[in-house]
C-alpha cells in the first residue's frame, strides 16, 4: 500500500507539472545515485574559480572548494561547542565567554 | 469506478507530495563510509538501517526528504555527499562541510541580471539543469565514529529529532540539515576578510545585507567597505522582506531584568541565560525577593570559594530561599550545581554574579532537572543587590520589545570583530532566542527545524512550499533593495 501512495504522490506531482522522485526507501522526493570518487582527493584542497561563458550568456563559475562552510566541534571546558566556520578562542560572542565549569 | 476515484483522491490528500527532487550521489567508494558494511549500531530501532553505511545514508536521505518537501524546484537538485577523513584532533575538529558546487548568473529566466546565483537555485529559476552535474557538496567527517574527539564516541544516526542521542554521541541530523542550507544558498560567497566576492559577479546574497551605520547594502559597497561591515556588529543586517516578517513569530524579547528596592531606584538589566533551566516567556518570569545564599564555607581553590557561591548544599540559610530568587556568586563549582542546590532550597530562579569585571557570565551545561529559571548579572550588580537590606530587593525577568538578535526590526547577520572565516556574514546572529539552524552555533537540540531559513531561502527567490505563521510587516521589511 505504501508503494502505492508514494507512486500516486509522484502522479499528482506530474499533474502539476513537476516532475518528482520515486521515494526511495521510504524517503519521500529523495533518490540515491552511486559514483564513486577517487579516494585520495584531499576533501579540504580550494583551487582556483573558474568560469565559463555558455553561447546564451549565461555563465557557470565552479567554486572549487572555495565557499564551503566547514561545521567545527571544539571541546572546552569539558563540552563540546561547535561552530559553522572556524574555531577558536573568538568561536562567537556567547560561547567565547561560556564555561560550564566556572 | 467513482469509489474509486474517492479512494484515490483520499490517498492523493493523505501523501505528503515532494515537489522537489532531491538526489544524493554516493560518492564514497565500496565499502567505506555510507557504503560500510559493518553491523548497524543500536540506534538502528530509530534509524532502520541494518549496516552502518546505510545508518549514515538514512541519515542523509531523511535529510534530504526535509528539504524535498519544503523546496520547490523543476530540476532535481544533486547533493555529492560522503564520509570522508576530515582534520580532526582531540581538541578540535570539523564535524563536516558543504556549499554549492557552482554559481550562475545572466541565465534565462534570471530575476536579477549580473548577478550570482548559487547553482541550485539558478537551475530551478532557469527550469533547466545549467550545469549538468551535482550542485551542492557535502563532506562529512568519518573520523567522529573513530572517537577522534574526546568527549564524543561517534556520531548518532537517530532520526527522532525529539532524541538528539546520549550526550557521547553527536547528532548528524542538524548538521546534514544546515550544510544542504548553505549548499541552497544559505551563505555570502564572499570572503569576509577581504570583502572580495569569490566569482567576478556581485552575488544575490549581497542584495540583501545590509549595513545599518554604513547606510549601505553590500552590493553598493567596494571591497573594503564590505570587510569593514563583515566585523560591524550589532549594524549588518538582512533586509529581506519574508525573514523580517516573519521575526515576531520565532524570536523571543530580549531578555532583561526588573529590580526594584536597590540602591538608585528602580534598574532594568541585561542579563544572559542559561544554556539549561527553565525559560523566560514573553508574558515575564517570576517576580520574587532576592535572597543571597550563604552556604556557610568557602572552599579553598584558586580562586577560592565564597560564602555566597551556592556551592555546599545545604545552604545555611536554605530556609529563606523558598519561593524566592536566589543570588550566587560565579566560581567553586558548576552552573549546573548551584542550579540544583538552589532549586532544592525552593528557589524560584537563580542569579548568578560574575565573578569578574565585565559582562555577565553565560553559562553552559545540561541538566534536564533543573527547571527554574537560570540567568547571569554582572559582578557590580551582583554587588549592587547584595548590599540591599535582606528581603527588600525584588527582581523578575521580563522580556523586552525588542526581539532577540535583531536591531531596528532587521535579522541581524553574525559580524563578530574577528573575522570567522566561514562563519562571519553567512549566519544568523548567534544571539537569536530560540536558536535558529543557522546560527553559526549548529545546536544538537535543533532536531529537524528549518525555520526562518525556509523564510531566508525565499527571499533570495526560492518557491518554498512550507506556509510560515501569517507575516507581519515591520519597518525593515519595507527597506528598499538595491
Amino acid at each position: 500500500m505504501r508503494m502505492v501512495g508514494l507512486a500516486l504522490s509522484g502522479a499528482l506531482a506530474l499533474v502539476a507539472g513537476n516532475p518528482v522522485a520515486v521515494a526511495d526507501e521510504g524517503f519521500a522526493g529523495v533518490r540515491v545515485e552511486y559514483a564513486p570518487k577517487r579516494s585520495d582527493a584531499d576533501p579540504m584542497a580550494v583551487g582556483a574559480v573558474t568560469e565559463k561563458r555558455m553561447p546564451d550568456g549565461t555563465v557557470v563559475a565552479a567554486l572549487n572548494g572555495n565557499a564551503m562552510a566547514p561545521i567545527q566541534a571544539l571541546v572546552r571546558d569539558g563540552r563540546l561547542l561547535t561552530s559553522c566556520g572556524e574555531v577558536a578562542d573568538r568561536f562567537d560572542f556567547r560561547a567565547r565567554r561560556r564555561s560550564e565549569e566556572q | 469506478m467513482a469509489r474509486f476515484y474517492l479512494l484515490l483522491a483520499a490517498m492523493l490528500v493523505a501523501t505528503p507530495v515532494p515537489a522537489a527532487e532531491m538526489v544524493i550521489v554516493n560518492t564514497n567508494a565500496g565499502g567505506a563510509g555510507l557504503n560500510d558494511p559493518s553491523p548497524a549500531r543500536p540506534e538502528a530501532g530509530v534509524n532502520g538501517g541494518t549496516t552502518l553505511g546505510a545508518q549514515r545514508l538514512r541519515v542523509l536521505q531523511r535529510a534530504a526528504e526535509i528539504w524535498a518537501a519544503a523546496l520547490d524546484s523543476p530540476v532535481p537538485i544533486r547533493i555529492e555527499a560522503r564520509m570522508v577523513e576530515l582534520p580532526c584532533s582531540p581538541a578540535s575538529n570539523i564535524l563536516g562541510q558543504g556549499g554549492p558546487l557552482y554559481m550562475a548568473w545572466n541565465f534565462s529566466n534570471a530575476p536579477r541580471r549580473d548577478t550570482a546565483y548559487p547553482i541550485a537555485l539558478a537551475n530551478a529559476l532557469a527550469r533547466r539543469d545549467l550545469d549538468n552535474g551535482a550542485d551542492i557538496r557535502i563532506d562529512l567527517n568519518i573520523s567522529v565514529d573513530n572517537g577522534c574527539m574526546d568527549g564524543t564516541v561517534g556520531w548518532w544516526y537517530g532520526l527522532d529529532p525529539a532524541d538528539p542521542g546520549p550526550a557521547d554521541r553527536y547528532p548528524l541530523l542538524p548538521v546534514v540539515l544546515h550544510e544542504i542550507a548553505h549548499g541552497l544558498g544559505f551563505l555570502s560567497s564572499v570572503n569576509p576578510g577581504t570583502g572580495e566576492y569569490y566569482v567576478s559577479m556581485p552575488t544575490l546574497w549581497s542584495n540583501y545585507l545590509y549595513d545599518q551605520q554604513a547606510g549601505k547594502h553590500w552590493r553598493n559597497m567596494t571591497a573594503a567597505e564590505r570587510a569593514a561591515s563583515a566585523r560591524n556588529d550589532p549594524y549588518l543586517v538582512w533586509t529581506g522582506d519574508n525573514v523580517n516578517r516573519q521575526l515576531s513569530n520565532w524570536l523571543l524579547g530580549i531578555l532583561r531584568l526588573d529590580i526594584e528596592g536597590v540602591r538608585g531606584g528602580e534598574r532594568r538589566l541585561s542579563v544572559a541565560t542559561a544554556e539549561f533551566g527553565g525559560s523566560i516567556p514573553s508574558s515575564g518570569g517570576p517576580a520574587a525577593a532576592v535572597v543571597t545564599v550563604n552556604d556557610g564555607i568557602a572552599a579553598a581553590g584558586d580562586p577560592p570559594g565564597t560564602f555566597t557561591d551556592g556551592c555546599e548544599y545545604p545552604f545555611l540559610n536554605g530556609n529563606r530561599l523558598q519561593g524566592r530568587i536566589a543570588l550566587v556568586d560565579r566560581g567553586s563549582c558548576t552552573f549546573v550545581e548551584k542550579a540544583r542546590n538552589a532549586q532544592e532550597q525552593g528557589a524560584v530562579a537563580l542569579l548568578v554574579a560574575n565573578n569578574v569585571e565585565g559582562t555577565p557570565p553565560t553559562m553552559g551545561g545540561v541538566a534536564s532537572d533543573i527547571t527554574i529559571p537560570v540567568l547571569g548579572i554582572t559582578r557590580e550588580e551582583g554587588a549592587r543587590l547584595k548590599r540591599s537590606p535582606a528581603g527588600v530587593a525584588s527582581a523578575q525577568p521580563s522580556r523586552d520589545e525588542t526581539l532577540s538578535g535583531t536591531r531596528a526590526g532587521c535579522m541581524r547577520m553574525y559580524a563578530p570583530a574577528s573575522i570567522s572565516s566561514g562563519s562571519s556574514v553567512t549566519h544568523f546572529h548567534s544571539e537569536a532566542t530560540p536558536s535558529l539552524l543557522m546560527e553559526p552555533g549548529v545546536s544538537p537540540g535543533l532536531g529537524d527545524q528549518l525555520d526562518m531559513t525556509l523564510d531566508l531561502l525565499r527571499d533570495l527567490g526560492w518557491v518554498i512550499r512550507a506556509g510560515g505563521p501569517p507575516a507581519t510587516a515591520n519597518d525593515c521589511a519595507q527597506r528598499p533593495l538595491p
